[in-house]
Parts: structure tokens; C-alpha cells; sequence
């Protein structure tokens, strides 16, 4: 022994992980259907009212858990355009900030849904995922199915073809060997009920050519995850937001950023928590959410540095995901 | 998925406070590459690039190693018990892949075991989210004694048995086959291999007080030798047995150490043995069918080609676990052995080069 | 390589010959594995002396639990450990690895889903990789082993392995009819595995054919023939070998005869050298004829394409 301490690394051999800015908390101003916006049977000043007198900077400091003076929220608004798009961002977008200005409300970034299907392009190639590969498939990936009893590892996870649930499914009434007594009819079972089973199915995606179409509940999932600033490709983040020019538009969605910044002191997009205000009817969506949120195991590397620097801050913050996202559902 | 892809050095030890206490339980699956020829580091990086978004982790040094990132699955099953007492766990197991000097694969599953104290609270109603936070733990409702598990897990025959107990051996299995699917590979080996199987357990250290000595046996024989090192981590005593023709066990009783490195260790270990068996093996062979004249045996050949390089004992292991190594050394001889294998091999060489320049000059 | 053992119709002596080509190699010093895949009967343990698993496994850890799903692994004997003929004990020096993979007893035929084509592939793809022969003795005819085995063979993972088709087959008219019919005919092997994806002309090239229970007239078996008797059975012979031209199973795609032999017929197990000059029950004819079988399932010159 020489007495010397040697110490031989290869940069190559550890990983490194970028931390991306955080708010205390991401607001969801709302969420439309495109036909609503073409029909204009919504009258967007007053939707956005509604929203704006639950999302008083009082209300948000209380919900993200800092005193009011010390706040960092932002805003944002995710469109529906990934089944149709009749209406380009030249048209939605001014229509959008000005009936949220009316109602007192800023739009800090405007993110379109379709972003989250679309092929990722050059950082998804380094990372070894097929070439059309999408957030929504690095996602699915993510996913590690919450085990039925009795799951022991010796055989491989079932297929799912496409759905996710909370539980154990009522047996198929398949083909039976013949001289067999059919089965009796057994309930679905979720796992860990409390007393009775709410058990919950959601579909993730379908196939339909040209290849696969992913469910509205998962869309929203990826969603809250880049909200929640737990996305990473390769240690890098999935998404960057771009600057855009509320002046100059382009005409359709697909030359539209998947995250767009609009001009302003805005804090940053992705947030320690969530609160979307949402209409009644999204219940089933964002309760399909909340479930699909507790099967993602996100990067490990991500997740303790989001707590560790929560604890830096002095910013309670739960470590289960859907514990992180909050919602508010206005009635009719 | 996995905590050790991450560069956070999360050092979750196996300690026992309050009557709870961890066990780490793992198997370590090792097999020849399904390819003709040793693979590029770009190559070797794409075959264990086994989930998509997540980094490769490489080095070059002192041999090629690839490692995938970690990969989580969930289980809800009664962990194993010697005893037959049948508690059950919830949690994730968490495997990784890798690949060394692009020819060796290896598989690795492992679980930390949270075994509940007495007045343990049931656990069962966590959300699913509660054990996605620290992948591969898995949190058992109800009291088992750590050692009644660990004998449990390694003494299991072989563990692919029908059964409803935590199946590792199982995972370890289907992840090794998955990177021989790749792909990528020709599936030409250039030799046939057997797999090994090395399964390991790290218990809490028994007596946690001064005095505590490192002890190593093999094979039933048991011996002690000085030399544990200081806090932070330390290695108490460690059993190495070889069960059988492909089955190895490990067990270690241990304090304060990082379970990623534990798992490093068991690698490391399980990739030089399987080198001993297997060059043992063929080594063993072309002893009876000596090629007459000095011909040297034909199945040397991939030998000397594919696996003498690979040799680089307690590379990749941590300052803490170096006793182990140093340890296992010493009792199992495993150098002693690989260089007196290593040196049959070469006399064989020289002796067909004699006889190769006997009949040039005759 | 992965060699599949099929045949035309059952009594050809199909498993038993396996067998026998199975301890050859091995005790050539060549790592075999044998698969009992004839789901119906699986009784590869009585042909290879193996009584506690004559019938097949105890204990459901079997080929059949392990493709239906209920084991992780199936079980793995170790042969010499557990054939029981003396000679065999110690294992002769040299020999290699000699592993067989029973069946359940009492498992029986079973429909095919998609799930036990992933574990079949699985499986046999690990064994290729530990073993240089790994034998899979089919059912006879057009069974759902066949289909299982032409199902995962077309598989991207298995695709590199190099697999191989020997059908057995007696030497009479019928057999060689039936014979063809099962290589060439409609939802034959090769109709069949091109539906699965199968390139043709290799898997046509990669099947071959043993005659089994072949009259071999010079052997001492008929030295007291009467001449017409002689002349017959030569031309008899003579016949059948335009018929199995005829219907491309003739010489080119053979790779070996074994002669008739009772030893074979009646105790179905393994032939040992004992057996020729000890006990002088079995026929040295068979032996040898055994010998080159073993040698030609593994000489890459044999299985050339045409």
C-alpha cells in the first residue's frame, strides 16, 4: 500500500441528469374540446371567469403549500388538436389570451396535445427509441403495472394490449375444453380496496393504422408529467419550451412548438405540484390520470433530485406523483 | 428504472433498528455472449439499451463493461421462509443487464426486503405510487426473522419450481434471455457455455459491537482471518458455497454499506467465477482428448480467443467491499486457480509450437 | 443446432433412435440436450433407463407445465446421473453433457396460443446456446408439436439458430409415401413453416430422412434365405428405391439407415456396446449403423444444400 488515495473515474461510466427550473405549482386555466372553440358554443370570457375566481394568487399560494409573497406559478393551457384541428394556432391562440385577459387571467405557455404523440425526433434517436418514437411512448414505457396478489415474477407481465387498471379483471368467458361446467361470473377486484373495489380500466392506446392512437386519459397523463418536470431523454429534458410571437402565428399545429412561451415574466413551466380547473365532465379523464400517475416509475435520479430540492426550498412536497397533481371541477 | 442507474449514490444499508431490519436478497445469471465475435461499444451499448429514454451506463476500463439501465417490476407475493411461514411482500424487484469485454452477459435481479417489526403497521393499503418512490423494495406486512428469509431464498433447490413464493431466479432468467434475443447478435457462439447461477443475500451485521471479525467459508469449511475495514460501511462475515455444477450462493452479514455496490460485488464475483468454471471445464475436457504430437486441443482455441483477457478481478469494486474479494481470495484460491488454468493452457501452446518447428525442421 | 425428430406415422422408432444418436454424441464429447416433445407419450425416460421418470416427471415441472405457464423452468436431467446401466456409471471419461427434458407424466396434447410460442422460442434458443445438439423429438404426423416447432423457428430469435428436420420413416411403400407427404405434402413441414414465415428452399434443404427397420439382405440375420427369396427381397428393394426417388425422398436427402434389429423393436432403449459383444443381443450392423447416424447429424457436410 502506498498510502495514496486513488481515485479513477470515467465520465462516460456515470449518468448525468439536467435539473430543469421549477415553479411551486403549474395552473391549468381550463381545458376545451376544438369543436367548442369552432361551434363557439362556449363563451370563453365567461369559462375563464369562472376559473379566475379559483385561482387567486391567495388560493394558489395555499394550494402549493409558500407563503403568497414567495409564489412562483405559472399558467397554462393545453390544446385539443391531436383528432382534428380545423382551426390553426393563428386563429386559437389570440382567441385564448384575450378572453383570459378579460377575465384577469395571463396565459404564461400554450402546449398543444398532439406534442405529445409526435415523433421526438433527433434526441429520441440517440436515446435507442424507434425512429417515430413520441413522449407518449417514452411514457409507456415508464409504466410498471401495479401487481395482482399472487404476481411472484416466474412468469412475465400479462399483455395488456393497450389498457391499464387498478386491479384484477373479472375472468374472460373464453372457450371452454369441452365436458367442463362453465364458470360462474366473478367480479373485477382492485387492488388494495378499501372494503369495496372501485375498479378502473382505461385504455392507453389502440391500434389504427398508420400506427397507434393514444387514448385522451394517457395524452393527459404525459401531460401532467411534463408539468411535473419528470421527463427526461437520455438525463436531458423531453421538452423545451420556444418563444413564440403571438403576432406571428403559423397556420397549423404541426408548426406549432409542443410548449409555446408567450411573452412575459413568466415562471417556470414545469412545477413541484399541479392544479388543474377543469369542468365537471373531466372526472373520468383525470381520475383515469391520477391512476395511470401511480404506475409510472419515473427516473429515480429525477425524482430524488425533485425532493431534494423541495427540501431545499422548504417546500412540502408528497413523493407519490398523484399525490402532486390537484384539481378543481367547476359544475354546470 | 433503477435506483443504481442514477448518479445519485443512494446508500440504503441493511440495518436493523427497532425490529425491523432489511435483507437484501439477489441472483446473478452468466452466460456467453450469442455471438461469434466480441461486440463494439456501440454495439454492446444498443443491446443492453434495454429501456427506451434511459442512459447506458460504459466504461472502458480495465475491461469493456456496458450496464443497462435498471428495470423495475412489480410483485405481490409471500417472500421466501426456510420455516414455511408465509408473509407477504409488496414492491418491486429491480434487474439490470450487462455486458463485459462485449462477450460475457450477465443478468442481475435484486430486492431489498423490508421485513416489519413487531407492531408493524399494516402496510397493505399503500397506493401503488408509495412503492414506485424507492424501486426495488419490496415491504413485507408481519414479522419474519431475516435469517429465516435468507435461508429461505438460498437454500430453495432451485427456485423454478411451481410455486407462489417471490420467483427472482425467474426474472434474472427471462432478462438474460431477452439480450441473447437481441437483434443484434448472430447467434453463432463460438464455444457452448453452461450458465451460472450465483444467488446472494446481505443481513445485518449480528453483533453490531467492537470485535466483530471477517470470516470466509467455502464449501462448508470455515475459517477466519482479520481484516474487516472501518465505518462508514463493513463486511462481517461472508459464506461463499458452491451448491452445485451452476449454482452459487453468497451470504453476507454486513453494516452501513450501499446496496449498489453489494450488487456490483455480487457481479463481479459471479462473472470471475463463471470464467473459472467454464475454462475449468473445457480445460477439463481437452485433458482426456489430448491432441497426440503435441497438437494443441481444438477447444483451447476459443478460450485463448474469448475469455483469458477478461480476467480482471474486483475492478469494479468499491473500497469497502475490497476485504470481500481479498477474503474469498484466500480461501477459494480463485486466482491461484484461474493462473494454474491459464499456465496449462499456455504450456499446451508452447508444446504445439514445438511440435509445429519439430516438423519444420524434420 | 436444433434437430427435430419427426416422423410419417408412430412404430417408425423414431424416439428410440433419437435417443441413441443423443448418448453417441455425447459420449463424442458434443453437449446434447434432449427435449421429449411427443406430448401424447412422453416416455424418453424409459428409453434412456431413467425410471423415475419413465412416463414422464412428477411433480408438474415438466415440458408441459413449462409451456402451459405454471413453471418458470422446466426440469433439466442431468442423464448421467440418472440413467441407470451400470455401464454408464461413472460416465465414460470424455463425455459430455448429456441433459434430458421430460415431460409431464400424464400430460397429454394441447392447443397452441401465442404465449407458449414466446416460452417454447424462449427455451429452445437457451439451449442452443448451452448445448451444440439440442434433439426435439415430435409426435408423429402432423401433431401440434410440429406445428409448434415450425411456429417458433420462424421467430427473428431463433431464425440465426441453425435448425434441422430429420423424418424418420420405415422402408416399406406406405412409409415412404406418408413420409413424403409429411416433408412435402399439403400442410406438410415445408408448406406448413413457409405459412409461418419459413424461407422455402432453406427449410427444404434443411430436411432429411432415416429409414428405419431396413431388411439388410447381406446381414447374418438372412444367411439361410433360399436364392428366390434373396432375389426378391433385392428386388423389392430395388423398387422401393425408385419409389423414394420418385417422391424425393431418395438417396440425396438421406442420412441414414438403421437396419432392422429386434433389440430395437421390442426394447425400445438404449444400445450400448455391451449389448453387441457381452450379451450379443443387438446386431453390430445396428451399432454401427448408429455410430454413423450420430456422425452425420453433426458433420455440416451432410445437411449441404442440393
Amino acid at each position: 500500500m502506498t498510502g495514496v488515495d486513488v481515485v479513477f473515474a470515467e465520465t462516460s461510466a456515470t449518468d448525468r441528469t439536467v435539473e430543469i427550473p421549477l415553479s411551486h405549482l403549474s395552473v391549468e386555466l381550463g381545458h376545451l374540446y376544438m369543436e367548442e372553440l369552432v361551434d363557439g358554443s362556449v363563451d370563453l370570457a365567461t369559462y375563464f371567469g369562472r376559473i379566475a375566481s379559483w385561482t387567486g394568487p391567495d388560493q394558489l399560494a395555499d394550494l402549493a403549500r409558500v407563503p403568497r409573497a414567495r409564489l412562483r406559478a405559472s399558467t397554462c393551457v393545453l390544446v385539443d388538436d391531436y383528432a382534428a384541428a380545423p382551426l390553426g394556432p393563428d386563429v386559437v391562440v389570440p382567441r385564448l389570451i384575450a378572453a383570459a385577459r378579460s377575465a384577469g387571467l395571463t396565459i404564461d405557455y400554450i402546449a398543444r396535445e398532439s406534442g405529445c404523440a409526435a415523433p421526438l425526433g433527433g434526441v429520441g434517436a440517440l436515446a435507442g427509441l424507434p425512429p417515430a418514437a413520441s413522449l407518449a411512448d417514452l411514457v409507456e414505457s415508464l409504466i410498471v403495472a401495479d401487481p395482482a396478489a399472487g404476481f411472484n415474477g416466474s412468469r412475465p407481465p400479462p399483455h395488456e394490449n393497450g389498457w391499464l387498471c387498478n386491479g384484477v379483471r373479472s375472468p374472460a368467458d373464453g372457450a371452454r375444453q369441452a365436458m367442463r361446467a362453465p364458470v360462474a361470473w366473478q367480479p373485477p377486484v382492485e387492488n388494495r380496496a378499501h372494503r369495496h373495489s372501485i375498479f378502473l380500466d382505461v385504455e392507453i392506446w389502440r391500434e389504427q393504422a398508420p400506427g397507434r392512437l393514444w387514448s385522451c386519459p394517457f395524452l393527459a397523463t404525459v401531460w401532467q408529467l411534463l408539468r411535473l418536470g419528470q421527463l427526461r431523454v437520455l438525463g436531458q429534458p423531453a421538452v423545451t419550451q420556444v418563444d413564440i410571437d403571438p403576432d406571428d402565428l403559423p397556420t397549423t399545429w404541426t408548426q406549432f412548438p409542443t410548449i409555446a412561451r408567450l411573452p412575459g415574466r413568466a415562471a417556470p413551466f414545469a412545477a413541484y405540484r399541479t392544479l388543474s380547473v377543469l369542468d365537471g365532465r373531466f372526472v373520468p379523464v383525470e381520475h383515469a390520470v391520477r391512476m395511470t400517475l401511480g404506475q409510472v416509475a419515473v427516473d429515480p435520479t429525477v425524482a430524488e433530485q425533485t425532493l431534494r430540492r423541495a427540501g431545499r426550498e422548504k417546500v412540502p412536497l408528497p413523493a407519490e406523483l398523484p399525490d402532486r397533481v390537484g384539481h378543481v371541477f367547476l359544475g354546470g | 428504472m433503477g435506483a443504481e442507474g442514477g448518479g445519485c449514490a443512494e446508500a440504503k444499508d441493511a440495518t436493523s433498528a427497532g425490529g425491523r431490519s432489511d435483507v437484501l436478497v439477489g441472483e446473478v445469471r452468466t452466460g456467453l455472449l450469442a455471438n461469434s465475435r466480441a461486440l463494439t461499444e456501440p454495439e454492446a451499448t444498443a443491446v443492453v439499451a434495454l429501456s427506451p429514454g434511459s442512459q447506458v451506463r460504459v466504461s472502458a476500463r480495465p475491461v469493456p463493461h456496458a450496464v443497462s439501465p435498471g428495470l423495475t417490476l412489480g410483485v405481490h407475493c409471500p417472500v421466501p421462509s426456510a420455516s414455511g411461514t408465509r408473509r407477504d411482500g409488496l414492491g418491486t424487484v429491480l434487474s439490470r443487464a450487462s455486458l463485459t469485454s462485449g462477450r460475457l452477459v450477465q443478468a442481475s435481479t435484486h430486492a431489498r426486503i423490508v421485513l416489519g417489526g413487531r407492531g408493524s403497521v399494516i402496510e397493505g393499503r399503500r397506493p401503488w405510487a408509495h412503492h414506485l418512490v424507492h424501486p426495488g423494495t419490496i415491504e413485507v406486512v408481519g414479522r419474519l426473522p431475516a435469517d429465516d428469509l435468507a435461508d429461505g431464498f438460498l437454500l430453495t433447490a432451485t427456485g423454478d419450481g411451481p410455486g407462489v413464493v417471490l420467483d427472482l431466479g425467474a426474472v434474472c432468467g427471462r432478462l438474460l434471455d431477452q439480450v441473447q434475443e437481441s437483434p443484434i447478435l448472430d447467434q453463432k457462439l463460438p464455444f457452448r457455455a453452461r450458465r451460472t447461477r450465483f444467488r446472494f443475500v446481505l443481513l445485518p451485521c449480528r453483533h453490531t459491537a467492537a470485535g466483530e471479525s471477517f470470516h470466509h467459508s467455502s464449501a462448508g469449511d470455515s475459517d477466519t482471518t482479520s481484516g474487516s475495514s472501518r465505518a462508514p460501511g463493513h463486511v462481517c462475515r461472508v459464506d461463499f458455497v458452491v451448491a452445485d455444477e451452476t449454482v452459487r450462493t453468497l451470504r453476507m452479514h454486513g453494516s452501513g454499506l450501499s446496496l449498489v455496490d453489494v450488487v456490483g460485488l455480487c457481479e463481479d464475483f459471479a462473472l470471475h467465477d463463471w470464467l473459472l468454471t467454464t475454462v475449468q471445464h473445457v480445460v477439463a475436457g481437452s485433458r482426456v482428448r489430448a491432441g497426440g504430437g503435441g497438437r494443441l486441443p481444438s477447444q483451447l482455441k476459443p478460450v485463448i480467443d474469448h475469455l483469458l483477457h477478461v480476467w480482471m478481478p474486483a475492478a469494479r469494486v468499491g473500497e469497502e467491499l475490497l476485504p470481500v474479494w481479498v477474503g474469498l481470495e484466500q480461501r477459494a484460491g480463485f486466482s491461484r486457480q484461474w493462473e494454474s488454468l491459464v499456465g496449462w493452457i499456455r504450456d499446451q501452446l508452447s508444446l504445439s509450437l514445438l511440435a509445429v518447428l519439430g516438423d519444420g525442421a524434420r | 443446432m436444433i434437430l427435430f425428430a419427426t416422423s410419417d406415422k408412430g412404430g417408425t422408432g423414431r424416439s428410440v433412435t433419437s435417443c441413441n444418436v443423443a448418448l453417441r454424441c455425447a459420449l463424442q464429447g458434443h453437449d446434447v440436450c434432449y427435449l421429449d416433445f411427443d406430448f401424447g407419450s412422453p416416455t424418453a425416460g424409459a428409453i434412456f433407463h431413467v425410471d423415475s421418470a419413465a412416463r414422464g416427471i412428477t411433480g408438474g415441472r415438466g415440458l408441459h407445465s413449462y409451456l402451459e405457464g405454471s413453471v418458470s423452468a422446466p426440469v433439466e436431467l442431468d442423464l448421467w446421473r440418472h440413467i441407470e446401466r451400470a455401464e454408464l456409471r461413472p460416465p465414460p471419461a470424455g463425455a459430455a453433457r448429456l441433459v434430458l427434458l421430460p415431460g409431464d407424466e400424464g400430460g397429454g396434447e394441447f392447443p397452441i396460443d401465442d404465449e407458449m410460442i414466446d416460452r417454447c422460442q424462449r427455451l429452445l434458443r437457451r439451449l442452443a446456446e448451452e448445448f451444440e445438439l439440442v434433439i426435439v423429438d415430435l409426435s408423429a404426423g402432423r401433431s401440434y408439436a410440429l406445428q409448434l416447432a415450425l411456429e417458433v423457428t420462424a421467430r427473428p430469435a431463433l431464425r440465426a439458430v441453425t435448425t434441422r428436420w430429420l423424418v424418420f420413416h420405415r422402408w416399406t411403400r406406405q412409409h415412404i409415401i406418408a413420409a413424403a407427404g409429411l416433408a412435402y405434402g399439403d400442410h406438410g413441414i415445408v408448406a406448413t413453416g413457409v405459412d409461418k414465415g419459413h424461407v422455402r428452399d432453406q427449410l427444404d434443404d434443411s430436411v432429411r430422412f432415416v429409414r428405419t427397420a431396413v431388411p439388410a439382405p447381406e446381414s447374418s440375420q438372412f444367411a439361410g434365405l433360399l436364392p428366390t427369396q434373396a432375389a426378391w427381397l433385392q428386388e423389392t428393394d430395388a423398387e422401393l428405391q425408385k419409389l423414394a426417388a420418385r417422391r424425393r425422398v431418395g438417396r440425396s436427402v438421406l442420412l441414414g439407415s438403421v437396419p432392422l434389429d429386434p433389440v430395437l423393436q421390442w426394447r425400445e432403449q438404449l444400445i450400448l456396446d455391451s449389448d453387441v459383444r457381452t450379451l450379443q443381443i443387438a446386431n453390430k450392423e445396428t451399432n454401427a449403423a448408429l455410430d454413423a447416424l450420430a456422425e452425420d447429424v453433426l458433420n455440416d457436410d451432410s445437411w449441404e444444400g442440393l
